[in-house]
């Protein structure tokens, strides 16, 4: 029979075997994220699926329905414009930033007396908790006492009457994308300006030897360089600007008439607002699939590229 | 000699007898007595030990309400031996009380001022507290009723109306030549042109996006000319000539009166834009008028509050009324606590000192409050008194309040079609989109 020490040998023997073997190492160190990641958000997200397939109401049982959600899904108005508004914000607000990002990282990257500063500075509208950024973008936007309009209108005269802000559908949508390109230029700016100075000097000079001029040279040697890190960088922002809830909640609550309405603000009205917890969940499941492609596509781009070089 | 006293064995049973029978009337008699408020006897011993999670929104637009609840559930709670929780949540209280209802946990009672048939799945019959504040106080005004009793039975106890007065600018009605305010929708928008042309417009919320003001200013109007949304049946109702009637007259409103922003006030947007002296007149509880007195002086001074005009269908006050309920999932010592709790804050003597200290921003809705002295004494707030039986819940043409009523408000279908009116200046148009919109709420209803 083993005596306790002897066992306990066996069993310190035991673990630092698991703990030097590569095969073992790495499976233990991944588990408590694993585990983590399967509690918050896997079993969410499976348990927002199953919901989606039932007719669950606020205070009531989940009963299978089928598709039935997403047959009325597609006969439910506002979803139909929440549909396009989102695709209309979430391809502007990308497509801007991404332009601004690349114009940004361009303008930090040439050295520059304060830079450092401006660089702190550019970061606040990232940093800055969103809900207290869009009281603030409330209170100079606000109809009735807007102080964008007051400096506009009352103090430059550069406008006879109040610009409608978050009256008028088309500036409703306009203010949100602005508000949300304001938020998010930071990101990208600083992680393209990170890529960018990572790009080899050499190869930049070979370029400039050639005769390439400095818009050319951007577009055929630096860019193709750092279009992995941009790929990560849009991908990330797609799947954040898509899902935007904070900003359309708190500044328009999907107004006026719906013009504001995105995918995550919708299945927030319908499963707390009307108490139909089936039928939002089935709204966040309809934004799967294009988030996948988006994925699966960005993916298959960057794995091409990685190829090919 | 000591002599001891022999107990028999019949003896010793007929005494433990009288003593168990003694106990158990002790104790039968303290279940069966009414909880006391502060002030009453010492509270039953079947709430010793309860707890009620209560969950409902700040009064932030008058936190004087706040503190008169907090002390009444202290001292409630001390007497009863009854633990109170307070939560009070601002922008997210929809998704809180959804997770409460789901999991069970959280909260027992909750304050809200949306319809309470939205959740009458998930609330518990209340009738034998409501029916006993009902009998104290003269029978529940039909509002009331209307809004908390879903046909078979109360799911909630309504804790008071807010009323929306007219606010405007005396001051400047008078350099416009007019000692009174307009008594009806044609003399107001005569003024209300006058008063634009003088760079005073009116302000009336209109548009989806106060959740408030929204779901009073539109109605004001829409009933004054004969619109409604139901038919007693519960058939829609808002097609009609009255509603057109009463969209031409708000395009022209707008146009010849109106602030252009009107159309996409939230609650406080009106607010503010009258006490930095934007607008000359809105659609308001008295929640301009209290913070105009310690920081605009000068607007408190010159403005002041009446009843709404008439129009050709009449005069209508339009009220919102928050209510309290208790969540089906509170069971036993806990839910007896909790209607107990209600049963005695929502007695006359305690829920007056609620009132007051609102000066008519929550009035009651039992008549015989009419006597008490809960009336805001400032002159300008005597409107208050005037309107208390004057005004209408949102949907008050069906028997009782609807699921679909009360998503048409959450979704502001009203205000929105009288916005929808004043952009593109089609009624017809206006109107078709409204109903669009209650068609897509069925799905929901």
């Amino acid at each position: 029979m083993a005596s306790p020490s002897s066992q306990n040998r066996t069993t310190g023997a035991f673990v630092s075997r698991l703990f030097y073997r590569e095969s073992t190492l790495g499976p233990i160190l991944l588990s408590p994220g694993f585990i983590f990641l399967i509690v918050m958000m896997a079993y969410p997200f499976v348990y927002a699926v199953y919901l989606s397939f039932t007719d669950k109401e606020s205070g009531g049982p989940a009963n299978f329905t089928g598709l039935e959600n997403f047959q009325k899904l597609f006969s439910y108005g506002p979803y139909g414009r929440t549909v396009i508004n989102s695709i209309v914000y979430t391809v502007f607000a990308l497509a801007l930033k991404f332009l601004g990002g690349l114009g940004l990282a361009s303008i930090l990257n040439r050295p520059f007396v304060g830079q450092r500063y401006v660089k702190a500075l550019m970061l606040l509208p990232w940093i800055m908790p969103t809900v207290f950024s869009t009281m603030i973008w409330q209170w100079i936007l606000a109809p009735g006492f807007s102080v964008a309009n007051i400096i506009l209108v009352e103090k430059l005269h550069i406008f006879s009457e109040n610009l409608p802000f978050l009256r008028d559908e088309r500036f409703a949508m306009a203010s949100l994308i602005g508000i949300n390109i304001w938020r998010g230029l930071p990101f990208f700016g600083i992680t393209f300006l990170a890529a960018i100075q990572g790009v080899s000097v050499e190869i930049l000079e070979a370029a400039k030897i050639d005769g390439a001029s400095p818009w050319v040279a951007f577009w055929r040697v630096t860019f193709p360089i750092i279009q992995p890190i941009v790929m990560v960088v849009v991908l990330i922002s797609t799947i954040g600007t898509i899902g935007d809830f904070d900003l359309p909640f708190l500044l328009t609550r999907g107004g006026p008439n719906d013009a504001t309405s995105l995918f995550s603000l919708l299945s927030y009205q319908l499963t707390f607002g009307s108490g139909r917890i089936g039928l939002g969940a089935a709204v966040t499941m309809t934004m799967f699939p294009l988030l996948t492609a988006l994925i699966v596509a960005s993916l298959i781009m960057v794995r091409r590229r990685q190829q090919n070089d | 000699m000591n002599q001891t006293k022999r107990v028999s064995r019949r003896k010793l049973l007929k005494a433990a007898g009288l003593v168990a029978i003694g106990a158990g009337a002790t104790t039968l008699a303290a279940c069966a007595a009414p909880a006391a408020g502060p002030g009453g006897s010492s509270g039953p011993v079947v709430l010793k030990g309860a707890t009620i999670n209560w969950l409902g929104g700040a009064w932030s637009f008058l936190p004087e309400l706040d503190p008169v609840i907090d002390a009444f559930a202290k001292d409630w709670g001390t007497q009863n031996g009854v633990t109170i929780n307070f939560t009070r949540e601002s922008t997210n209280l929809g998704a809180k009380i959804q997770t409460a209802i789901e999991t069970g946990q959280g909260a027992n009672i909750i304050q809200l001022a949306d319809a309470p048939a939205q959740y009458g799945k998930s609330l518990a019959d209340v009738s034998t507290v409501a029916e006993a504040l009902s009998a104290e106080g003269g029978g529940y005004l039909p509002a009331g009723t209307f809004q908390c009793n879903d046909g078979s039975r109360w799911i909630a106890v309504p804790l008071g109306q807010h009323n929306w007065f007219m606010n405007y600018r005396q001051d400047w009605f008078k350099e416009a030549g007019y000692d009174k305010f307009p008594d009806n929708f044609d003399d107001l928008l005569v003024a209300g042109t006058k008063l634009k042309a003088a760079g005073h417009p009116f302000g009336w919320t209109m548009g989806d996006k106060a959740g408030g003001d929204g779901n009073a200013a539109p109605y004001i109007m829409l009933w004054a000319f004969g619109g409604k949304e139901f038919n007693p049946d519960g058939s829609i109702a808002l097609d009609s000539k009255e509603t057109l009637a009463a969209l031409d007259y708000f395009i022209k409103f707008h146009k010849q009166a109106g602030d252009p922003d009107e159309i996409a006030y939230d609650d406080g947007a009106n607010n503010t834009a009258f006490n930095q002296g934007k607008i000359s007149l809105t659609a308001n509880v008295n929640t301009i008028y209290l913070p105009a007195k310690k920081n605009f002086p000068a607007v408190a001074e010159g403005m002041n509050h009446a009843v709404p005009p008439k129009g050709p269908a009449g005069r209508f006050g339009a009220c919102t009324l928050p209510w309290w309920g208790i969540l089906n999932k509170t069971t036993g010592a806990n839910l007896d606590a909790a209607k107990a709790y209600i049963r005695d804050f929502f007695a006359i003597k305690n829920l007056s000192k609620f009132y007051q200290a609102g000066q008519g921003y929550i009035l009651p809705v039992l008549p015989k409050y009419e006597t008490e002295p809960i009336w805001p004494s400032d002159p300008k707030l005597a409107i208050a008194k005037e309107m208390f039986k004057l005004a209408l819940p949102a949907g008050y043409n069906l028997k009782n309040q609807s699921k679909l009523s009360s998503l048409m408000q959450t979704k502001l279908v009203v205000g929105k079609m009288f916005a929808a009116a004043a952009t593109s200046g089609d009624p017809r148009k206006a109107l078709d989109g409204a109903l669009k919109d209650i068609s897509d709420l069925k799905v929901l209803a």
